[in-house]
């Protein structure tokens, strides 16, 4: 067929990857532009909010795919093995810079933020670095499933794909990662931050 | 049992998602209380998931590089050309093994391949061959005595007298009617040229090679039959095939003209047919032959320039 006229853009990723592995050039940049953002945020989160070292994962993950096509199981919705796969290079981080781990709170430092306005935006803030600074804490199973749960926003049975662990597992994840948070942030109030008068519809 | 199934430990996210402390049912207080220590961090779990959610959408997301996007495109790009150079290589080794015994397979291939291409030619060749290089037929029928009595045939053509056969360009005729005065010629004969594929015949000047043809045709024709006789009108009749039929009782002998024919001289003074053009195929004592009557016959002349041809014709009168 040679894809005369193809909208690769309506394509599905396991079509893409198909036409990948067969060594289409606009499928693969079609497959970039489609997972290439939220990708980055997630190793941006994971990593200590280092944007440097997120884009080199980055391009490191997409070079993988790029020399290495056929490694994608085709049994698998393709989001769920990205991630899987970038959850895994994420392991790999913790495990070979356990130092830099330590200076998380130190990188994360130097990244751009959003200049705070008011008394709210500034707890607002304030509350953010916390949160990541304990959930830089956790292990980092509990980490990557709290940050694909709640930032990437993906269905249980996904991530439990993702990690190869049932979706059990995936919620008593969440739930003691819950736990464990609203524990050591004590001091703060979330219901006093909750944007966009949402607290209104929690209490309710 | 069922209550079991139904809040599992990793649920109580459903039941912070959706209901307060004061909400929830006995059960489901019971469940909560097994999992938290109280009411106090039900609900700290629970304002933190209801601000941990919304706030991670809110979280500006950062975008890549064009420059990562650049390199990722290159790497693929060269991932895909090494596939060429292996194939190439494949090929050449396949060509050229290492080892001689493995010469066989280019050797049958390349066999294969000369066979096939041979067996297209012939095919092609005899392709070509069954289509039919006829153009033409001429037809000699001995004159009725009657026939020498002007018929709208025969005065069509004194009408036509001196002048060469033509046949309009467009035309698709297939048939030519012609009469061409032979005077230096005492015997006669009706001749009916029945062109069959008149299409090709178009241009005037082929014509009157063909006719010449017909004309070098009946004399040699004659000549060997010997059918001389005074007796027999001194005219050459052309006729087309349908006027023929009704002006002619028999046919007495048939000539197809063929493709290659038109290449020859034609000319009352090559009646021996000597091949002009493609004579590659004629022997060479032929073709000797054929140049000794040339020479005795003399050059191609005009009818009208022919002094003995005059002498004849005035003698006739």
């Amino acid at each position: 067929m040679a894809l005369f006229g193809t909208e690769y853009g309506k394509l599905g990723d396991e079509r893409l990857m198909e036409l990948v592995v067969r060594g289409d050039e606009k499928a693969f940049a079609t497959i970039y532009d489609r997972y290439h953002r939220r990708v980055l945020n997630y190793f941006h989160r994971m990593l200590w909010s280092d944007r440097e070292k997120a884009q080199d994962f980055l391009q490191d993950l997409f070079t993988k795919l790029a020399t290495r096509p056929q490694s994608y199981d085709v049994s698998r919705p393709f989001q769920t093995w990205l991630f899987s796969v970038a959850n895994n290079m994420c392991k790999n981080a913790y495990r070979h810079e356990a130092v830099v781990r330590e200076a998380a709170v130190h990188l994360r430092n130097g990244v751009d933020r959003v200049e705070a306005t008011d008394g709210v935006e500034v707890d607002r803030e304030h509350f953010r670095d916390r949160l990541d600074e304990e959930l830089d804490k956790l292990d980092p199973d509990h980490k990557a499933t709290f940050v694909m749960r709640f930032h990437e926003d993906m269905p249980i049975k996904e991530i439990a794909s993702a990690f190869g662990c049932s979706e059990g597992t995936v919620k008593s994840r969440i739930f003691y990662t819950l736990k464990k948070l609203a524990e050591r942030m004590k001091e703060f109030d979330p219901n006093a931050l909750i944007p966009h008068g949402t607290a209104r519809a929690i209490r309710s | 049992m069922e209550l079991r199934e139904r809040y599992d430990p990793e649920d109580i996210e459903s039941l912070l998602s959706e209901r307060a402390f004061d909400e929830l049912l006995a059960d489901e207080r019971a469940f909560v209380l097994r999992h938290v220590s109280g009411r106090e961090e039900y609900e700290q779990m629970r304002a933190l998931l209801h601000y941990v959610r919304p706030d991670e959408h809110d979280r500006a997301s950062i975008d890549a590089d064009e420059a990562v996007k650049r390199n990722v495109m290159e790497v693929f790009r060269k991932q895909q050309q090494p596939q060429w150079r292996i194939w190439l290589n494949s090929v050449a080794a396949w060509l050229a093994p290492q080892e001689a015994s493995a010469f066989w397979r280019p050797a049958l291939a390349f066999g294969t391949l000369a066979l096939l291409i041979v067996a297209g030619v012939v095919a092609v060749r005899q392709f070509e061959g069954a289509h039919s290089s006829e153009m033409a037929e001429v037809r000699t029928v001995p004159a009725k005595p009657e026939e020498a009595a002007p018929t709208p045939a025969r005065t069509e053509a004194s009408a036509a007298e001196e002048k060469p056969v033509e046949v309009p360009p467009g035309a698709p005729s297939s048939r030519i009617v012609g009469e061409v005065h032979a005077a230096e010629v005492e015997q006669t004969k009706t001749v009916q040229l029945d062109v069959l594929s008149g299409s090709d015949l178009q241009d005037d000047a082929f014509l009157n090679e063909d006719v010449a043809d017909n004309r070098a045709e009946v004399a040699r024709e004659e000549n060997s039959e010997k059918f001389l006789s005074a007796e027999k009108t001194p005219d050459m009749q052309f006729s087309s095939t349908s006027d023929a039929a009704a002006a002619t009782p028999q046919v007495t002998y048939s000539h197809v003209v063929t493709a290659d024919e038109p290449v020859r001289n034609q000319s009352l003074a090559n009646e021996q047919g000597v091949v002009v053009a493609a004579s590659a195929g004629r022997k060479r004592s032929t073709v000797a032959k054929d140049k000794e009557t040339l020479d005795a016959n003399g050059q191609s002349r005009s009818l009208a320039q022919d002094p003995a041809l005059l002498s004849l014709v005035a003698a006739g009168w």
